[in-house]
């Protein structure tokens, strides 16, 4: 029988390393042993993602019941009562995008990226659905196209550093990359709205809110990834509590 | 079937509390399992769980929902036995329709019977467990011959009424006081598995060389455990230089069977806290041994365990409690347990003792083996169960780190007594 040279104990002939040290248990020929081919647990599978994704599935039936009823609910109620019809199609529009999100949020699109660009692609057709409930397009093509465009291309760039980062510290990455994020979303986002409404850009409160947020992003990630270790232990010790 | 003058019934004191607080990591099932020397026949395991489950019809229930309780009614479905793929221990959804309190598992050579400590306790599985291993080696053997033994139920013996009774409720005594309350304990650092995830360490060690030890400080088995168990968590504190705020609590059930005269198949235990604060400086072995034997002596009375049962039995008949639709004691009793059971702990130990068989099918079991059912509060328990001439330690562990195992099993190989290590860690 195989040993672990540092506990001292016994282990079965198909451990390579000690389960108590993690040390590696010297290889024994395990022809010598009729033991050595015997299992005495399951390769164990992991109950709760199966039991997690069956409650999630009901859960979703749960709500898609809800929202098939809350249409039907409304499409009745539009061609009964005399309410105005104006409502009744925006409320059946984001009573079924509000489905799409949910189907979104759990997390049935497994890629993070076909999420980000699901999400672009329900939120177009909700606002896409909004502005044509009167036959007219007003501002759809103008301001939310290009706004929800520009969120999808500032997520995926936030998902893509995530990715190819080395600074796997969430507590100091996603606090910083949401301040980049959040700039230069309020930067392009003054852009558009400048330029629909003056056909001419002049940065104003955006440029403070870029100014003051990626300061903030770019001391963070400095004092985290490129302070020496000097640096940062002298750091600790004068601010330790 | 048997005919029953009521089908269903309340749980027991102690059962009341586990399904409100079972969740994904707190599992509240357990496990005790026997290995056999030959392959275990599913066929066969199945007609042996249908005739013996018929012997205790108090497990052939399932969990329903009351306004107040949930209760447990008679079913004539019966359970079937199912191949062990999952990690051990793992939450069931008994509260679900048709659903046992308890699966029955087979793997290789291994029979396993999980069960949700809301319908027993490891006293009444191991009966239970025992009972159907006759009753499959019956049916491979239909001439074996088998002396009547207490702890095993045929499925033709008749059923004693006492079996059913919630024995707290029998021994509860109206006007005495409390027990002291206990305080938070500290509690091991460790970071939590991802969920559904249960590891087990099994040191398996001969059980003569541990006695002779126990004995030559003149304690029992389970207390020579515990204090290994104390010493274990004293030097762990100490080589890894943590601060300690509270004091190291252990949680020990009792067994009440041994006290009180009942022969109750259902819960009937009580948790002693015997506790060490390592604040105070450091503690040698024999002084360990020392404070356990004395606090043990001390608190398995019938006259301390009586305010322990009173406390229980107190909160359960309480108009408040007994008012407070279910719905809100489910989400009420998770932090309750946490703020009043599961904080005050550091971990448990939990020893059924020596298992015994009839002679002409003692040689066709290797082994027994108990497994501490995984809990949030408590990452790190230990079960213990004894089979001839070895014993089986158990760690249930919801963590990666084995610092804890390691050290309490190098304890015992420095008494120069072997132990083998078995696991289902990969």
């Amino acid at each position: 029988m195989p040993y672990c040279p540092k506990c001292g104990v016994e282990i079965d002939y198909k451990i390579k390393s000690c389960p108590l040290c993690t040390f590696p248990i010297p290889k024994i020929d395990e022809d010598t042993s009729p033991i050595a081919t015997e299992n005495k647990f399951p390769q164990p599978e992991n109950i709760y993602y199966e039991e997690l994704l069956k409650m999630k599935n009901q859960a979703f039936f749960a709500i898609s019941i809800l929202i098939f009823s809350a249409v039907m609910v409304l499409m009745t109620i539009g061609s009964i009562f005399r309410v105005s019809q104006l409502a009744v199609t925006y409320s059946i529009i984001s009573v079924i995008s509000a489905w799409f999100y949910i189907f979104l949020f759990f997390g049935y699109i497994r890629s993070k990226y076909h999420s980000i660009l699901a999400l672009g692609f329900i939120t177009i057709c909700l606002t896409y659905g909004l502005d044509n409930v009167d036959h007219e397009l007003n501002w759809f093509y103008t301001y939310a196209l290009p706004i929800i465009i520009l969120a999808v291309l500032i997520l995926f760039l936030l998902l893509y550093l995530y990715n190819r980062s080395k600074l796997k510290n969430q507590f100091v990455f996603i606090p910083a990359h949401l301040c980049i994020g959040i700039s230069l979303f309020s930067a392009a986002l003054e852009c558009i709205l400048d330029f629909q409404a003056n056909r001419a850009i002049q940065l104003s409160w955006s440029l403070i809110v870029f100014i003051v947020l990626m300061s903030i992003a770019l001391i963070l990630i400095g004092l985290y990834y490129k302070l020496p270790d000097r640096m940062k232990e002298k750091i600790k010790r004068t601010l330790h509590i | 079937m048997r005919q029953h003058s009521k089908n269903w019934y309340k749980l027991d004191n102690a059962g009341k509390l586990y399904p409100s607080i079972t969740s994904t990591r707190v599992s509240t099932v357990f496990r005790v399992s026997a290995t056999l020397y030959d392959e275990v026949n599913p066929t066969l395991l199945q007609i042996a769980l249908n005739n013996i489950i018929e012997r205790f019809p108090y497990y052939k229930v399932n969990l329903k929902r009351g306004l107040f309780w949930y209760y447990f009614e008679y079913t004539r479905n019966y359970p079937v036995v199912e191949k062990e793929t999952f990690y051990p221990c793992m939450f069931m959804h008994y509260k679900r329709k048709k659903s046992f309190p308890f699966r029955v598992l087979y793997f290789n050579k291994k029979i396993s019977i999980e069960i949700s400590h809301s319908i027993t306790d490891g006293t009444g599985v191991v009966i239970f467990l025992k009972s159907l291993l006759v009753e499959y080696f019956r049916l491979i053997d239909n001439k074996l011959c088998l002396e009547k033994d207490p702890g095993i139920f045929f499925s033709h013996d008749p059923i004693d009424q006492e079996e059913a009774e919630d024995a707290f409720q029998k021994y509860y005594q109206k006007n005495i006081p409390d027990p002291p309350k206990l305080n938070k304990a500290f509690h091991l650092p460790f970071k939590l598995n991802s969920k559904g995830e249960y590891h087990i360490i099994t040191g398996i060690i001969p059980t003569e060389p541990l006695l002779a030890a126990a004995k030559k400080h003149q304690v029992s088995l389970t207390q020579f455990l515990l204090a290994l168990y104390f010493d274990t968590i004293q030097d762990f504190i100490h080589s890894n230089h943590i601060k300690l705020r509270h004091p190291v609590v252990m949680n020990v059930p009792v067994n009440l069977r041994n006290l009180y005269p009942s022969k109750t198949m259902r819960n009937f235990f009580i948790s002693i806290t015997p506790q060490i604060d390592f604040r105070l400086g450091t503690y040698s072995f024999d002084e360990i041994l020392d404070y356990i034997k004395c606090y043990m002596k001390m608190a398995i009375t019938r006259k301390n365990i009586s305010q322990y049962i009173h406390k229980n039995v107190k909160n359960e008949k309480s108009l408040f409690v007994r008012l407070t639709p279910l719905f809100i004691k489910n989400l009420l009793m998770p932090a309750l347990y946490s703020k009043y059971a599961e904080r005050n702990f550091t971990s448990s130990i939990s020893n059924l003792g020596q298992i015994t068989m009839p002679k002409s099918i003692e040689n066709k079991i290797e082994r027994f083996e108990f497994y501490p059912p995984p809990s949030r509060g408590n990452i790190i328990k230990i079960g213990v169960g004894s089979y001839k001439d070895k014993i089986y330690i158990s760690f249930g562990s919801l963590t990666k780190a084995t610092e804890i195992e390691k050290i309490f099993f190098r304890k015992i190989r420095k008494m120069n007594i072997p132990v083998k290590i078995e696991t289902n860690r990969e």
